[in-house]
C-alpha cells in the first residue's frame, strides 16, 4: 500500500485562498466547537480528552489527558494553561505554519482547553525567532477577543480567560516546560527539578499549570467535535491520531507531512511521500524525531516483542510510523522532525554538529552537562579537524553515559543520546577516519562531495 | 541611553497583560533591543526599576538569552542557521560566500559598522534550508549557490528602505514578508 497524507491538524495549511484572518477561519465553521464546548460540563469534556488517548506532541509524549488529570485542582490557588509555541528541536518545524496560516485553529484549541481546565489565564510562549509569527498571533487574539472568543464572557458564557504571548529570547531549554514556566515568570530560563516543581502543581507562580505543545492543543477541538472515543480510532490504539512529520535533509522532497500514526512504514514513507533519496546516493542514517532521539543505521535490524511473546526480525525500513514502533526499536519519535542522511554524509561531522548546538543550548545548572556537553564537542571538533585519537571513542561514551540521568531536566539526555547511538551504530567509521588521519591530517574527510557539516 | 516617555507607556501596556509585573520582563526587554539595538546599564536599570526587581535580574537575562546584546549590533543583522538540516543543505558554505560578498568576517561586525554577520542556532524552518535570517525577515532555501543574489537582494532592500525591521508591536506584514522572492 503506498504511503498517503492525512490531514486533519494541517487542512488548512498551503490551502489555496486560506488566509491566517478570523473571517476565513470562520466561514470554515472556526469557533464552533468553542460555542458549543462552554455549554458542556468540564468534567465530561476532560474525560473526552482522556478517552482519546492523544498523546503531547511536543516530544516527551506522555498522553495529554493524564496530564490534565494530575492539575491540582483542589489547592485553591489559580490554574494556568501554557500553549508550547518555542519550537526549537533541531529538524522540528511542525508548528510554525500553523502559527503563520492557522493562528486561529491555535487560539479555538487554547480557549477550548482553558474553559476544559478552568484556567484563570492562558500563556503563548513563541520562540524568539518567530518575529512576524508573533505578530500574526497577537492580531489574532486581538480579533477573536473582538469577537467575544478570548477575554470576558467567552462567547457569553461566565468563563473569562486572557490570552497573553510572551516572545522567547533564542533560548533551547526555554522549551522545556519548567525551564518555559522560570522564563515566562521573568528570568533566565531554567528548568526546575521534579519534584516538586511539577508543573500540574507548582508551575507558574507556583500555581497548578498545563504547558502543552501547539499541536496538541489544535487536537482539542477535534477531540470535543468529533468525541474521545472517535480520535482514539484514528490510527493505531496505542498511539492514535496524525503526527505531522517534518522531514529535512537529503531526500528528494524535504517538506511537511501530515499521515495517520501507523498506516505506512518508514520505508514506505520515505520513498512515496519523501522521493526517496537524491540521484545517485543511498540512505545511510535517520534521526526519527528532533536531533536529540538516538538515530538509526539504514540496514539495521531489531529484534522486537510481539505482544504474544514471540519475537519479530524487524527491518529499520519496516518500522511502522508510530510511537510505539520506534520506541520499541530503541529510539523515539519526539517532536517528528525527521532528519534523513545519505551515504555521503561523514558522521562525525553530522556528530559534531549537533554537539555543537547542545553545548551552546545548555544553560549551565548542572556540572555533567555544562561541563560534558563542551567536552564532547570539543573531542568531536577535534576528530573532524584531524587530530582525532583512538581512544576518544570509548571516551565520549564514557562522558555520554556520566551525563545521562544526571541532569535536573531532559536536556542531558539530549547531550547524551546522539552520542551514545551515533559512535555505538558507526564505530567502524570513527576508527577507520581516527586512522586515516594519521596519515592525511584533517584532509580525511568520508566525502568530499558533501558539505562541510561543522 | 535616553529613553523617551513614549517607551514608558508601552511598557505600561506590556505590565498590564500580565498577572505579576516581572513576567513582563521577556517583552519589555523585546521592547528595548528592538528600539535601541542592545542594553546598557541605563536601560537594564530602567527596566528593574518599572517591573521591581533588582537591576542583577535583568542583567543575569540580557546576558543569558541570545537574542539580547550588550553591543550594538549593525544595521543588516544576517543570521544563518549552522544546526544539522540547514548545515546539511550547505548553510557553512552559504556563510562563508556572504562573508565574502559582504566582507565581513563571521561571528562579526564589518568594519563600517553596516552588517552584522553569525552563526545562529536552529531557526525553525528546517525542511527550507539553508535558512538565513536578516533582521526580522527569513530567507529559505538560500543554498551556497544563491547566497550572491541573497546579497544583491539585501543590498536592494536596504536602499529602498523594505529591509528596515519593521517597529516593536506592529501588525503582521503581509503573506511574502518572510521569504520574499529573490531570483536565484
Amino acid at each position: 500500500m503506498a504511503a498517503t497524507q492525512k490531514r486533519i491538524i494541517y487542512r488548512h495549511i498551503d490551502l489555496e485562498g486560506w488566509s491566517a484572518d478570523i473571517d476565513c477561519y470562520m466561514k470554515d465553521g472556526g469557533y464552533e466547537v468553542l460555542k458549543s464546548a462552554v455549554a458542556r460540563p468540564r468534567e465530561e469534556l476532560c474525560a473526552e480528552v482522556e478517552k482519546s488517548k492523544i498523546k503531547g506532541r511536543g516530544g516527551a509524549g506522555f498522553p495529554m489527558g493524564m496530564k490534565w488529570k494530575f492539575l491540582d485542582r483542589k489547592s485553591g490557588k489559580p490554574i494556568y494553561l501554557v500553549c508550547n509555541a518555542d519550537e526549537s528541536e533541531p529538524g522540528t518545524c511542525k508548528d510554525r505554519p500553523l502559527i503563520y496560516q492557522d493562528p486561529h485553529q491555535i487560539i479555538e484549541g487554547i480557549m477550548c482547553a482553558s474553559y476544559a481546565v478552568n484556567a484563570a489565564h492562558a500563556f503563548i510562549y513563541i520562540r524568539g525567532e518567530y518575529i512576524n509569527g508573533y505578530r500574526i498571533l497577537q492580531n489574532a487574539v486581538d480579533e477573536a477577543k473582538a469577537k467575544g472568543f478570548v477575554g470576558k464572557n467567552v462567547c457569553g458564557s461566565d468563563y473569562s480567560c486572557e490570552i497573553t504571548i510572551c516572545r522567547g529570547g533564542g533560548c533551547y531549554v526555554c522549551g522545556e516546560e519548567t525551564g518555559l514556566l522560570s522564563s515566562l515568570a521573568g528570568g533566565r530560563g531554567y528548568p526546575r527539578i521534579k519534584p516538586p516543581y511539577f508543573p500540574a502543581v507548582m508551575g507558574l507562580y507556583d500555581c497548578p499549570t498545563v504547558v502543552n505543545n501547539v499541536e496538541s492543543l489544535c487536537w482539542v477541538p477535534q477531540i470535543f467535535k468529533l468525541g474521545g472515543e472517535a480520535v482514539s480510532k484514528i490510527g493505531v490504539p496505542v498511539d492514535p491520531g496524525t503526527h505531522v512529520w517534518g522531514v529535512s535533509g537529503q531526500v528528494q522532497k524535504p517538506g511537511r507531512y501530515e499521515i495517520e500514526t501507523g498506516s505506512c512504514k518508514l520505508g514506505e514513507f520515505l520513498y512515496d511521500i519523501c522521493g526517496g533519496p537524491l540521484a545517485g546516493r543511498t540512505f545511510k542514517a535517520i534521526i526519527p524525531g528532533g536531533s536529540s532521539m538516538k538515530i538509526l543505521k539504514w540496514g539495521e535490524k531489531f529484534n522486537v516483542k510481539r505482544p504474544d511473546g514471540t519475537v519479530e526480525e524487524l527491518r529499520v525500513e519496516d518500522i511502522p510510523m508510530d510511537s510505539a514502533s520506534f520506541m520499541s526499536c530503541g529510539t523515539a519519535i519526539g517532536s517528528c522532525g525527521m532528519i534523513v542522511m545519505d551515504n555521503t554524509v561523514d558522521m562525525a561531522e553530522a556528530l559534531a554538529n549537533l554537539n555543537a548546538f547542545y553545548a551552546h543550548e545548555s544553560c549551565g545548572q548542572c556540572t555533567p552537562c555544562r561541563e560534558g556537553s563542551l567536552w564532547i564537542s570539543r573531542i568531536t571538533k577535534r576528530i573532524c579537524d584531524g587530530w582525532g585519537r583512538k581512544e576518544d571513542i570509548d571516551l565520549l561514551l564514557d562522558i555520554a553515559d556520566n551525563i545521562c540521568g544526571r541532569t535536573i531536566c531532559a536536556h542531558g539526555e539530549s547531550v547524551a543520546w546522539p552520542v551514545q547511538s551515533n559512535v555505538g551504530k558507526f564505530r567502524e567509521e570513527y576508527l577507520s577516519k581516527i586512522e586515516r588521519q594519521d596519515m592525511m591530517g584533517g584532509q580525511a574527510r568520508l566525502d568530499n562531495n558533501s558539505y562541510r557539516l561543522i | 541611553m535616553d529613553i523617551p516617555k513614549e517607551i514608558d507607556s508601552k511598557i505600561d501596556a506590556i505590565i498590564a497583560q500580565y498577572p505579576k509585573k516581572k513576567s513582563a520582563a521577556m517583552m519589555c526587554m523585546h521592547l528595548f533591543q528592538e528600539t535601541f539595538g542592545y542594553f546598557d546599564d541605563s536601560a537594564i536599570r530602567h527596566i528593574a526599576s518599572r517591573l521591581e526587581v533588582e537591576p542583577i535580574e535583568i542583567y543575569g537575562m540580557v546576558s543569558f538569552y541570545p537574542m539580547f546584546t550588550q553591543k550594538p549590533r549593525g544595521r543588516i543583522h544576517i543570521k544563518v542557521c549552522r544546526t544539522l538540516s540547514c548545515a546539511l543543505a550547505g548553510s557553512y558554505k552559504t556563510a562563508s560566500e556572504i562573508s565574502k560578498a559582504v566582507s565581513c568576517p563571521i561571528g562579526e561586525t564589518s568594519d563600517d559598522g553596516i552588517y552584522t554577520l553569525e552563526f545562529v542556532e536552529c531557526l525553525g524552518n528546517c525542511v527550507k534550508g539553508p535558512n538565513v535570517q536578516v533582521n526580522d525577515k527569513l530567507f529559505d532555501n538560500v543554498t551556497p549557490d544563491r547566497a550572491e543574489k541573497l546579497v544583491d537582494t539585501i543590498k536592494k532592500m536596504d536602499s529602498d528602505g523594505s529591509l528596515a525591521p519593521l517597529p516593536p508591536f506592529s501588525k503582521p506584514a503581509g503573506g511574502d514578508f518572510d521569504s520574499p522572492e529573490y531570483k536565484g
